[in-house]
């Protein structure tokens, strides 16, 4: 009867420990499914390969890029699709000190990964190099994306693309 | 005895697993509590660099050229000039701590930012991310992420409109007379500011010849909707010509094109091209907007026209 108790509490103890190891690494970690999910969609966004890209999100996803107003994930990548026509070459930079992914559970159990990356690109119009820094925000359930917020500076890019068009828009008119 | 150990060895393991769950994530810490009190700061306009350390670094949409914590406020005080009313919103906030793979402490945050714009009165919504790296409870690195595009767009526009040549000026002193007197219904105003040959076209027809057509068709508006208010969504003024995007509200309380009233409210937006003479007085309004969508929102179908 006593090593029966006595088992029992071992068991329990175990049982805890185990539950704990499994539970601790788990609120915060840079190795998950969900981080891979993350790190394949930014793969296809730099490798134009918009049917796996889209591949990662719920169907109901809503998605917010600088903004308090949402849109669809299709809308997103009818975005970027022509957002990318602009540059001769796209995508972020893979040095070890520039790209972060990270996971996290919050207090009411919803599994987030956190990316901070440098998005470098040159543009057709006038050859120059910009450099963005970019953070998403991605909310997961069943390993896909439903909830997405994007944090970046599109100023100057936006300012220069209005620039070649501007000039372009000029060049037509003295033709 | 051994149970005695075993329980006590449990007790530990657990609580001791506890403590560390809430050291690699948690959204209560002291540090969460100094951002919270920076954030406030910044909502108050007291610009105190306590919480941070003397070298600490802030990086806002860049990776290169850090500001220092004195620099920092700066920046933020220069910024202030830009706006009547700025502050991070209560809603829809969110903090937490993480403590990574390095040994490095952050605290992570999400808010949401509006600001009025000084010149045009512009309202403006921005997501904001910040993060903060903590040591010995003091910030030693700052990083944001946020597209300020919305308020350099609308800083833009106010330096062209206080660059305005003469011509421009009094088209734009019209439009906003036109605006006011459509708002007020003000007939003689609205005369006033136009030729005595003006014509009015809608969708390409011409239903106005003379001010005093227009005034009739003012009417029918302010008769069906006594609260008829019209806003310009954007102006563009390009040599004699002014490009509007406009949006009309108002309350169904008054008979619309012979239906009965139906105390629906309203919301329909247009686009109006007006040409101007040499003395900025309006000699042509060609409108352009849907009148289907009008009936529809009033739930009149077919409409009695």
């Amino acid at each position: 009867m006593k090593i029966m108790k006595n088992l029992l509490l071992l068991g329990l103890a175990i049982v805890l420990f185990t539950a704990c190891k499994e539970q601790g690494p788990e609120r915060w970690t840079n190795m998950s499914p969900e981080i891979d999910v993350t790190k394949a969609l930014v793969k296809d966004y730099e490798d134009g390969n918009w049917e796996s890209w889209s591949s990662h999100y719920a169907d109901a996803a809503e998605v917010h890029h600088n903004s308090v107003e949402s849109i669809t994930h299709q809308q997103l990548q009818d975005g970027l699709k022509a957002d990318i026509m602009n540059y001769s070459s796209y995508g972020f930079s893979h040095a070890d000190d520039e790209i972060f992914f990270e996971q996290i559970i919050d207090d009411k159990g919803d599994k987030w990964v956190y990316f901070w990356g440098t998005w470098e690109a040159v543009m057709k119009g006038n050859n120059e190099k910009y450099q963005i820094p970019v953070h998403l925000a991605l909310k997961f359930v069943d390993n896909k994306i439903v909830e997405e917020h994007g944090f970046y500076n599109r100023s100057a890019i936006d300012a220069a693309i209005k620039q070649i068009a501007d000039m372009k828009a000029a060049e037509e008119e003295d033709m | 005895m051994k149970k005695l150990s075993l329980l006590v060895l449990t007790a530990i393991l657990f609580i001791g697993c506890q403590q560390k769950e809430t050291e690699r994530y948690t959204q209560k810490s002291p540090e969460i509590d100094t951002v919270k009190k920076l954030i406030a700061n910044y909502n108050n306009k007291t610009y105190d660099t306590s919480m941070y350390a003397d070298t600490s670094k802030t990086f806002y949409n860049t990776k290169e050229n850090p500001m220092s914590p004195g620099e920092t406020m700066e920046y933020h005080k220069q910024n202030d000039a830009n706006y009547s009313a700025r502050s991070f919103q209560d809603k829809d906030q969110e903090y937490e701590m993480v403590l990574t793979d390095d040994g490095n402490t952050w605290v992570n945050c999400w808010l949401d930012w509006k600001g009025t714009v000084a010149g045009n009165n512009q309202e403006v919504n921005i997501p904001i991310h910040l993060t903060y790296q903590f040591v010995d409870g003091k910030i030693v690195r700052e990083v944001g992420h946020w597209d300020p595009t919305q308020v350099l767009l609308a800083l833009q526009e106010i330096e062209k409109a206080n660059n305005m040549s003469a011509d421009e000026k009094a088209i734009q002193s019209s439009i906003d007379n036109i605006t006011k007197a459509w708002n007020s219904n003000d007939k003689e105003m609205m005369a006033s500011n136009m030729t005595s040959n003006f014509i009015r076209t809608e969708n390409g027809t011409t239903i106005a010849n003379n001010p005093k057509e227009y005034a009739g068709f003012m009417d029918v508006y302010h008769g069906a909707f006594p609260d008829f208010t019209v806003k310009i969504d954007k102006a563009v003024i390009n040599g004699n010509k002014a490009y509007l995007n406009w949006t009309c509200t108002g309350k169904n309380t008054g008979n619309f094109m012979e239906n009965d009233p139906t105390n629906k409210k309203i919301e329909t937006h247009g686009f109006s091209v007006w040409t101007f003479d040499t003395d900025g007085k309006a000699a042509r309004e060609d409108a352009f907007y849907d009148n289907l969508v009008v009936f529809n929102q009033l739930g009149i179908t077919p409409p009695k026209l």
